[in-house]
């Protein structure tokens, strides 16, 4: 794939495009790559890659990383607020959606915590890791993956449930796009974050959950459970509300994940 | 309770002088403990008895500081929990883990991930040491300060 930073860098303000953007045409994972550069690198670099070998999913699961998809990790500054980290990845998510709006493409759905579905397909996921170096600043990685280019489940040995997002021609500069769109988006939505405007980002994200409210969902806790029931709603702190169905007991969750969505239909206009 | 009568509960606690709230009523507790200055941790929203799922919620991604490093009488060090989330002694299901019992740990090594809401936080040893104790089993959530491990310093 051709090296896009010009495209994107001539995309963004001149604010944004003020950060360090590295392009890798194939590494293992942009997680990885920001990681190794997190100590010396300047706040807000972002690195993306062509390709990825081992793309990093939750938990180490493999996140299909074809060419023609957007593979970008983002040094943050360090963070003003930290009990907000985990917020990041709403307001990362909430930036892709945005941007593959803005290109074209479809209204994606948020799957809580951290994925992008198009209809019921994954079609991007949301990564983040908070470094805290003992003596130093603590700083989060956010990566994202979404999959502009071919549809990762037709791969050989590909993801079952992924899909690819339809983007308008040209396909070659989709990733461009998108990416600019959403860096200039995520810095928008982080300014928000730590400006005291949380409730308006969880009230965007409440708008394009997955599912509805009141509808069936299914959760998988980390201890390996399954716990099935009404999503009722996200609490404050984006924690997921569940009315589990067995017990009828209220739940709140900021374990597990969404396996399964039940019945329920995703939000708005989705398909190209 | 209804999600809307839990929102209100927190939003109560949030404004009042409390550290740690915790109201029981036939056939269910909340617990909610205020770990810091902007954060206010659901701990659990549970039926008495127990669930079969542990459901503990906490919302702060509180971050280390000195004092999650205890030195306690026998000697030993205790390393608690920065944050609320999940315990887990490796990097996934099928990886070694960082560490175990007996083995010897350098300051800055890390010792286990702790993930809430697919955050990612590796927990480094504040101090070098043998690991004489894991105390969470993996996968189990835990509350911002509770000991993880407890290592004797070299």
């Amino acid at each position: 794939m051709d090296n896009p930073s010009r495209a994107i860098l001539e995309r963004l303000s001149i604010r944004a495009s003020a950060r360090p953007l590295i392009w890798l045409p194939r590494t293992t994972s942009t997680m990885d790559e920001a990681r190794a550069r997190a100590a010396t690198a300047a706040p807000g670099t972002v690195v993306m890659a062509g390709e990825q070998t081992r793309g990093r999913g939750r938990r180490g699961r493999c996140f299909a990383s074809p060419p023609g998809g957007l593979y970008l990790s983002m040094i943050l500054e360090p963070l003003p607020e930290r009990q907000l980290s985990w917020q990041i990845g709403f307001a990362l998510a909430l930036a892709a959606r945005q941007a593959v709006a803005v290109a074209g493409g479809p209204l994606l759905a948020f799957k809580w915590p951290n994925d992008l579905l198009v209809g019921s397909a994954k079609v991007g996921g949301v990564l983040l890791e908070l470094l805290t170096p003992a003596g130093g600043p603590a700083r989060v990685i956010a990566g994202i993956g979404l999959n502009l280019g071919p549809d990762p489940s037709l791969l050989e040995d590909g993801p079952k449930g992924a899909g690819s997002i339809a983007l308008p021609p040209p396909p070659e500069g989709a990733v461009a796009v998108v990416a600019a769109e959403m860096l200039e988006a995520f810095d928008r939505q982080i300014e928000l974050l730590f400006t005291g405007h949380w409730p308006n980002l969880l009230q965007r994200v409440r708008e394009c959950i997955v599912p509805r409210k009141g509808r069936p969902v299914t959760i998988r806790t980390p201890q390996g459970e399954t716990l099935h029931g009404d999503f009722l709603d996200l609490a404050d702190d984006g924690s997921l509300i569940l009315r589990e169905a067995r017990h009828g007991q209220v739940l709140v969750l900021h374990h597990g994940e969404v396996t399964s969505l039940g019945d329920s239909e995703p939000h708005g206009k989705v398909g190209s | 309770m209804e999600p809307r009568e839990i929102k209100d509960l927190l939003r109560f606690v949030r404004n009042a002088g409390f550290h740690e709230f915790e109201l029981r009523m036939e056939g269910f507790r909340l617990r909610v403990i205020k770990d810091q200055p902007l954060g206010v941790a659901v701990a659990a929203a549970a039926p008495v008895p127990p669930p079969p799922v542990a459901a503990p919620a906490a919302p702060s991604a509180a971050i280390a500081d000195p004092t999650d490093v205890a030195a306690i009488d026998d000697g030993l060090v205790e390393q608690k929990a920065p944050m609320v989330g999940t315990f887990y002694r490796a990097s996934s299901p099928e990886a070694e883990p960082y560490v175990k019992v007996g083995d010897s740990v350098t300051q800055g090594q890390t010792l286990c991930i702790i993930e809430a809401m697919k955050l990612m936080n590796e927990i480094e040893a504040e101090t070098s040491g043998t690991v004489v104790e894991i105390v969470p089993e993996n996968a189990q959530p835990v509350e911002y300060g509770e000991v993880l491990f407890r290592i004797r310093p070299s």
